[in-house]
């Protein structure tokens, strides 16, 4: 069996067993379809499927979580405001990480999912509400100084919402330009961003119900990552790439000098993570990452050659493939500079 | 317009959306297929498969005259799971649980784990073309249409796929 057979058997399997058996599929979608011409097909699509078969456990539960959040949401907004006072100069742990999850709580809140396709009318204002959410919750970080450990935590989480707002104004601007793949895009880069100021407010939370049990040896490799993570300012860069096209003259720069740049800190990140092996604690993650490292240095090489050629169609993928690495580098890094 | 007008007509009866149906049905195994493997949640992916099916059928003037049905309503079975891991960005937990959630059925299913980690990381195109050509094993054409891409492009895409799978592979 040759090396590509035998990985394509692999993958066979691999995907089979998560694949059960559905035979009920095609009278589920009859039916839902006979419904859905009944309604006249004005009905929300979900609404239709809700009906159809009923809500599953894992869809209760979560419809459950939702509720619970939103309540406990209200519970906090009543009870805690205003969130910090300006005057503090510093802030407990519990206060602090009270005030990170209520505001991240309501940025998750008003995550735009309407804006999913060009006739999504209530995109516009789904976006300001997140806008305005993720605001005050910058707005709050300002004036809540971290508690002593946190600063670095603190300020990524700044600088990740502040990609996160910008982002967010990017897709009401493909948007309202009816470009659904710039929109869909920039939407993924936002989703990156995101999932970086989740990762660092549930440090924060796990910080709160104790301390970090981490080796000494553990702590400096974390750091080390860190450091190297911030140094990258991929949430910063990605915004820009992202938010450039090949005919925006004030962009050339970026396609040239800046490209090359990134590049630089990024190799320079690699190397440090493989001349300094990692405690067996981080050793796959660490792989992960230099992985994730190695694609965004070729993706980067697209991008540029992409900008060479002209080519709006090669800039695309490589935009796709750059904002998919960049989210994975936050998240592998993520899970080595937040382990407790 | 002619399409416009046809696929009018075929909404607004019963025995129009008996044909779809029919033509439809061949497909839904493979559009669920196709839907559990981008999402990995049989879940997720029913969603998936019906709301694509509904989108099908108001979308039935886009489908040219002698176009074939199953690389049209893969590509909109695609694009809602696409759809889907964007927008419920929750479903990055979603994913997780999900996973989880069948880890602990089976030898086959734990022996599985890696590959389809190694999947989860490629992009959606990567994935979409990887698990077209060779989980549904659709010809090259085929997948090129339902992924919206060239053939060539397919091809190159599909290599790619390749590659950083088994990059990933190595590297876990």
């Amino acid at each position: 069996m040759t090396d590509d057979a035998r990985l394509r058997a692999d993958v066979l399997q691999a995907l089979e067993a998560v694949t059960p058996l559905a035979p009920w599929l095609t009278s589920t979608v009859r039916d839902s379809l006979r419904e859905h011409r009944k309604k006249g097909g004005r009905r929300m699509l979900a609404a239709t499927r809700f009906s159809v078969r009923g809500l599953t456990a894992v869809t209760a539960v979560l419809l459950v979580a939702l509720v619970a959040a939103a309540a406990l949401g209200l519970l906090a907004l009543r009870s805690v405001a205003p969130l910090v006072p300006a005057h503090r100069s510093t802030t407990s742990i519990a206060h602090y990480a009270d005030s990170v999850g209520t505001d991240y709580g309501h940025v998750v809140d008003t995550v735009p999912r309407a804006c999913v396709a060009l006739d999504d009318t209530g995109c516009p204002g789904a976006i300001a509400t997140a806008v305005s959410a993720c605001q005050a919750f910058v707005s709050d970080l300002d004036r809540t100084p971290p508690p002593p450990g946190l600063e670095a935590v603190h300020g990524r989480m700044r600088v990740e919402l502040q990609a996160a707002i910008s982002d967010l104004q990017l897709v009401l601007a493909a948007f309202q330009a009816r470009d659904l793949a710039h929109m869909n895009r920039v939407t993924e880069a936002f989703v990156a961003e995101l999932t970086a100021v989740d990762l660092a407010k549930s440090y924060v939370l796990a910080l709160n119900s104790g301390p970090s049990t981490l080796s000494d040896s553990e702590a400096r490799y974390a750091s080390r990552v860190a450091s190297g993570y911030d140094h990258l300012q991929l949430a910063t860069f990605n915004t820009t790439v992202v938010g450039c096209k090949l005919a925006d003259g004030g962009c050339a720069a970026l396609w040239t000098v800046g490209i090359a740049a990134e590049q630089d800190k990024v190799r320079s990140y690699q190397s440090d993570l493989q001349a300094n092996p990692p405690p067996s604690r981080f050793a796959s993650t660490s792989q992960f990452l230099q992985g994730d490292l190695a694609a965004e240095i070729r993706d980067l090489d697209d991008v540029r050659a992409a900008f060479a050629a002209r080519d709006d169609n090669a800039m695309d993928i490589a935009k796709q493939n750059l904002t998919y690495f960049a989210g994975a580098i936050t998240h592998d890094a993520g899970d080595v500079m937040y382990a407790r | 317009m002619q399409n416009a007008a046809m696929a009018a007509k075929w909404r607004s009866d019963s025995g129009g959306e008996a044909v779809f149906t029919a033509q439809l049905e061949p497909v839904l195994q493979p559009a669920y297929r196709l839907a559990c493997a981008m999402l990995h949640d049989p879940q997720l992916a029913e969603d998936a498969v019906q709301d694509a099916a509904l989108k099908a059928w108001r979308k039935l003037d886009r489908l040219r005259p002698g176009a074939e049905m199953r690389p049209w309503f893969l590509g909109i079975v695609a694009n809602e799971c696409r759809n889907t891991r964007r927008s419920g960005w929750w479903s990055r937990v979603g994913d997780l649980i999900g996973e989880r959630s069948v880890e602990a059925a089976s030898d086959a299913v734990v022996a599985g784990v890696d590959v389809r980690r190694a999947i989860r990381r490629l992009d959606h195109r990567s994935r979409l073309v990887l698990v077209l050509r060779w989980y549904l094993d659709l010809p090259v054409d085929e997948v090129a249409r339902a992924a919206g891409l060239s053939v060539h492009a397919t091809e190159s895409r599909l290599a790619r796929a390749i590659r950083a799978l088994r990059k990933e592979l190595r590297n876990d």
